[in-house]
């Protein structure tokens, strides 16, 4: 290949990728909704993420963990806390240790299987120094429930409602109480009511708790009517219609 | 010869500026193309409803913003803060009491809560239209001692 070929090839390369580079490929189209609502997603995945490193932030270390101790050393116990497992507590000389007779006991005094809530400073994010220890006891799990669904059927006469969650496929019966709160939201405002409010086809949010007298039902604690009946119709039907 | 190389370097620049040329008229077609996606007014029950077709990674958003998880504070009222999908129906557990709020259209929410002393913990359920949803619990230690 003669001299003057090869300058030929040089130059055009040259060229195409000098002037070339001027103009960048288009990027990624970012007017799709279903994009915007991904990366929208996306951003608050990652802001969630960060409220529950947030928890172990040593921004502002002052914080309190409930466990109980697993393990006991000279200057420090081990906690085993119900969502972020262990944790160790060191236990300065300086310690405020109250035990459950609300009086002031000494570190001596704890034993494995003590139920704590140690208030302290966070050195690190599995260590605390502990300021001020109580001995407590250990807390009931919660026993209410939220649950969502449709009224599939009313008894006025028993105020028994069953609930159905299409999504769960899910069927609840509830018992209306003298202490049921229940409300319903329309045109921005919160009113009372009570079981003559309800119909069938309703879209209600439900806190409850175990019935007494009952034990395949629950309670009613809280009930808000989030969609009535023909509004949920509506809402189902437009989810329904497919999009041109 | 230095004839021949000054030839050579104009139909090599020649062709190179018809090939940038090239380049540049395709990405004009592009974003011409683009431009009428962003004037294209979309239609809310579609956008709404594309919405709802798209399956999100975890379903429903929940995220708490204040009280910050095992937090100490000082007052027995406080004003729990978060952010889940617009217009979600919240439930709040708490020592105290029970609420349910309902999230704005940014998803923002509210809720007064009144704290037990010591060791408060509560729970944070939201739920979309759908039935979709989320939990979070987050403990508050209420106490007037200085740690």
């Amino acid at each position: 290949m003669s001299k003057i070929t090869k300058l030929f090839f040089v130059l055009l390369t040259l060229n195409f990728l000098l002037l070339a580079s001027r103009f960048p490929l288009f990027a990624q189209d970012t007017t799709d909704p279903n994009a915007d609502y991904l990366r929208d997603a996306t951003k608050e995945k990652v802001r969630d993420q960060i409220q529950e490193d947030s928890a172990l932030s040593l921004d502002n270390p002052k914080r309190a963990f409930a466990g109980e101790i697993i393990k006991i050393t000279d200057n420090q116990v081990t906690l085993d806390t119900p969502r972020l497992g262990e944790l160790q507590i060191i236990i300065p000389a300086t310690v405020i240790i109250i035990g459950q007779n609300k009086a002031k006991t000494t570190f001596d005094k704890l034993q494995i299987g003590d139920y704590i809530l140690a208030m302290g400073l966070l050195s690190s994010t599995t260590q605390l120094e502990g300021k001020r220890i109580l001995v407590i006891d250990k807390p009931e799990p919660e026993n209410r429930s939220i649950i969502f669904g449709k009224i599939s059927d009313i008894s006025k006469e028993e105020k028994v409602l069953t609930l159905k969650n299409e999504k769960r496929n899910e069927v609840y019966s509830l018992e209306i109480v003298s202490t049921s709160k229940m409300t319903k939201k329309a045109a921005d405002k919160v009113t009372n009511i009570d079981i003559t409010g309800l119909k069938t086809g309703d879209q209600v949010l439900v806190i409850t708790t175990p019935s007494v007298n009952n034990p395949k039902m629950l309670s009613v604690q809280m009930l808000r009517v989030i969609s009535a009946a023909s509004q949920a119709q509506n809402d189902s039907a437009l989810q329904n219609t497919p999009t041109p | 010869m230095r004839k021949e190389i000054f030839i050579a370097i104009i139909i090599g620049f020649g062709l190179g500026l018809a090939i940038t040329y090239g380049i540049w008229k395709a990405n004009r077609t592009l974003q011409s193309n683009n431009t009428q996606t962003i004037i294209t007014p979309t239609p809310q029950v579609q956008r709404d409803s594309a919405l709802q077709n798209t399956p999100s990674p975890s379903g429903v958003i929940l995220g708490i913003i204040d009280p910050v998880d095992n937090s100490i504070v000082k007052t027995e009222n406080i004003t729990l803060k978060g952010k889940t999908t617009p217009q979600a129906q919240v439930g709040i557990l708490y020592g105290g009491g029970e609420k349910i709020v309902e999230a704005d259209i940014d998803g923002n929410f509210t809720a007064d809560i009144t704290l037990s002393g010591g060791n408060n913990e509560i729970t944070v359920t939201a739920f979309d239209k759908d039935g979709n949803q989320n939990r979070k619990i987050i403990n508050v230690t209420y106490t007037t001692a200085e740690i």
